[in-house]
């Protein structure tokens, strides 16, 4: 007993008050609840510290997992709502990407039902003993080859690249060292052994499909979807290359000029792999070889599809001209003629100075069906348009060529003298107007030579011409010689008028 | 199709010496101070004039900075004709790992033509490599170099190429 207030007198003389502040903490540490409250006070700091450690993730990472598993389990939803923003553009700009491709044949598909194709695929159906429908399918796959790159393997040098008339202008160069050091990375990331190759690579509406060979590598940059054989026949291609030039493809140094000799064979496989994408109207001519295949195949079904594609194919190309004949109108525009119910529909752009829907129904000749406009007012600057704006009055006489130049308007060729004088008239007798240059304007001289005859109706004279003159000759009556004058005086520089044993006789 | 000459060569040094920094140099003529790390490898053309009159379409691979050569780098390296050899005049160490890498490359590609930039040379202050390294150096077929006011460069890559043609 003793012994321990010895033991506690001795603690109070070396720790003094630090007694009271020890059990204090000794409290603390065994209250759970002041416990919980301290380490809540530096818990940020401290994770924040321990973050800059790999431990702590580590041991994280599977509570965390196991909660967020858990937690998708028990709400859905809520995690469905949180994620829906990232995921659906993504969803939707995938089924976008299908139904427009699926639109797309389906367009194909129904525009050539009744097309020549569509007569050479029964041939070839009939012939092969396939359905209608796999050869019309086979056939309907739209896709182009935009360019070919011959590639000599690991170097990446660009050993021969042909390309479409339209494709996308590129370093092919660039193109071909890039696709090589591609191949190399995905290789040796991610296969272990030399088999493997990358053979397919897709980019928005293009795939690229590599196939590969002991010296090159041949890559066909293909627009649209080119069909499951595809990479097989490049690589049929590829090999008749290597037993044209393997050596040449081995030991190639840089210079292009080596290899000219298989250009030909790239161009080959090129050609017969492009597929227009669009099937416009040549695409509808029937080839020969068609022809003559068609002739053999009698029957009533096929002689009625000629018929029905024959049709389609004078309708297409008169519809065409109808277009190219609207178009070349002064101030209208056609943008696109569509097929609606039983008429045409016209759609594009007409300045309110030029020919009227009825005008242009006239000068759109016969087309078997009904045209409707659907034409919106906009501005030309068509000359002839500018002439009608600026002189509304005067009608365009036949010979009479309208040009623009600098801002002004140039009148050229051979017009009527009256429509001449009424323009004169028109200008209010100047020598022209700041915007009009008549200074190439001709009389027609036939045309002069009745006017002044018809004007001079009171005289005893006779209109007559000489080469690029007129001659009068005869009795002018005191008013008829004025007028005549007058006239003279105006056409000074344009026409010249002489007169020839004339009299003025009252 | 003037130029049918084609040329492959490779860019190849440690980290952050200025291997993308001189490419852009010579083929953008431009410069940024950022520096953004080369992934893999990043691929540029330039057609250039040799003095000789001769033209030749250089493909230049520039690959990302390694103390060693990887296994990827290497494939990279096939087929090139020549190289640039980039060590930062501010680093000593990238000299030697720039020594380094020669000795792996050079069994690799069969001795290729090849030019040594000490890049960095605006910054000469700062510089480790000192003065008599420098001296020997230059006898060896490095010079001096800076991608940011593009002293040397075009100078070196129309050596290289005039090295490789034959
Ligand atoms: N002052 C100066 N800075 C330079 C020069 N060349 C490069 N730099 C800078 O150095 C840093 C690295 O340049 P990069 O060209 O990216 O280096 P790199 O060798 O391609 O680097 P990696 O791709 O990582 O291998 C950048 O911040 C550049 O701006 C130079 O000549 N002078
Ligand atoms: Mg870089």
């Amino acid at each position: 007993m003793s012994q321990h207030s010895e033991y506690e007198e001795l603690q109070s003389l070396l720790l003094g008050n630090n007694k009271q502040l020890l059990q204090a903490l000794k409290a603390r540490i065994e209250n759970p609840e002041r416990r919980t409250r301290d380490v809540a006070e530096v818990l940020s700091a401290a994770l924040h510290l321990a973050a800059q450690d790999k431990a702590l993730r580590t041991a994280l990472r599977e509570p965390m997992q196991d909660a967020i598993r858990d937690s998708i389990r028990r709400n859905p939803h809520e995690i469905a709502d949180l994620l829906y923003p990232v995921i659906f553009p993504a969803i939707r700009q995938s089924i976008e990407e299908t139904l427009r491709a699926f639109v797309e044949r389906i367009d194909t598909l129904i525009q050539q039902r009744f097309s020549v194709h569509a007569l050479k695929w029964r041939v070839e159906a009939w012939r092969t003993g396939l359905p209608y429908t796999e050869v019309m399918l086979r056939h309907s796959i739209k896709y182009g080859v935009e360019h070919l790159l011959l590639i000599q393997n690991q170097s990446g040098l660009l050993l021969k690249h042909v390309h479409s008339k339209d494709a996308l202008k590129t370093d092919s160069d660039a193109v071909s060292a890039m696709l090589t050091a591609i191949e190399s990375f995905v290789r040796d990331s991610f296969s272990n052994t030399d088999k493997e190759r990358l053979d397919r690579i897709t980019f928005g509406q293009f795939m690229i499909h590599l196939a590969h060979g002991p010296h090159a590598t041949l890559a066909s940059v293909v627009r649209g979807l080119a069909p499951p054989d595809y990479l097989m026949r490049l690589k049929e291609l590829l090999e008749d290359i290597h037993a044209a030039a393997a050596i040449q493809l081995r030991d190639f140094n840089g210079d292009t000029r080596q290899l000219d000799a298989i250009e030909p064979l790239l161009q080959r496989g090129f050609e017969r792999e492009y597929v227009k994408p669009k099937a416009k109207h040549a695409a509808s001519r029937p080839p020969r070889s068609l022809i003559k295949r068609g002739a053999m195949v009698a029957g009533v079904l096929l002689i009625g599809i000629v018929a029905l594609s024959t049709y389609r194919h004078f309708e297409q190309q008169g519809i065409a001209a109808l277009g190219q004949r609207l178009d070349a109108v002064p101030g209208v525009v056609v943008e696109n003629i569509t097929h609606r119910g039983d008429h045409w529909v016209v759609t594009g752009l007409r300045d309110p100075y030029a020919a009227t829907p009825e005008q242009l129904l006239e000068s759109a000749g016969k087309v078997g069906k009904k045209i409707t406009f659907n034409l919106h007012p906009y501005v030309s600057l068509d000359p002839e348009i500018i002439f009608k704006k600026a002189l509304p009055d005067l009608e365009i006489p036949a010979g009479l060529k309208i040009a623009t130049e600098s801002g002004m308007l140039q009148l050229s060729g051979q017009v009527p003298l009256d429509w001449y004088l009424r323009l004169r008239h028109t200008l209010n007798e100047t020598q022209g107007s700041p915007l009009l240059d008549i200074r190439n304007l001709q009389i027609d001289l036939p045309s002069a030579e009745r006017s002044i005859q018809n004007l001079l109706a009171g005289s005893n004279v006779l209109v007559t011409r000489n080469a690029d003159a007129l001659l009068v000759t005869g009795n002018l009556t005191p008013d008829d010689a004025t007028r005549l004058q007058a006239l003279i005086g105006q056409l000074s520089g344009k026409l010249s008028i002489e007169l020839q044993k004339t009299a003025v006789t009252p | 199709m003037n130029a049918s000459i084609s040329k492959k060569i490779c860019l190849i040094g440690d980290f952050a010496v200025g291997k993308t920094s001189l490419v852009r140099r010579f083929v953008d003529e431009a410069f940024s101070d950022d520096y953004l790390t080369t992934v893999g490898v990043k691929i540029s053309t330039k057609r250039v004039r040799l003095p000789k009159g001769s033209e030749v379409k250089l493909i230049v691979w520039d690959i990302a900075g390694h103390e060693r050569l990887s296994t990827v780098s290497k494939t990279y390296l096939q087929g090139a004709s020549g190289y640039v050899l980039v060590a930062d005049g501010t680093r000593a160490n990238t000299l030697q790992t720039a020594l380094a890498l020669k000795a792996q490359v050079d069994p690799l590609l069969h001795e290729p033509p090849w030019v040594g930039l000490l890049n960095k040379y605006d910054l000469e202050a700062e510089w480790e490599v000192t003065a008599t390294q420098q001296q020997t150096l230059l006898k060896q077929g490095w010079s001096l170099s800076s991608a940011k006011t593009g002293t040397g460069v075009e100078a070196a890559f129309l050596r290289l190429a005039e090295m490789m043609l034959p």
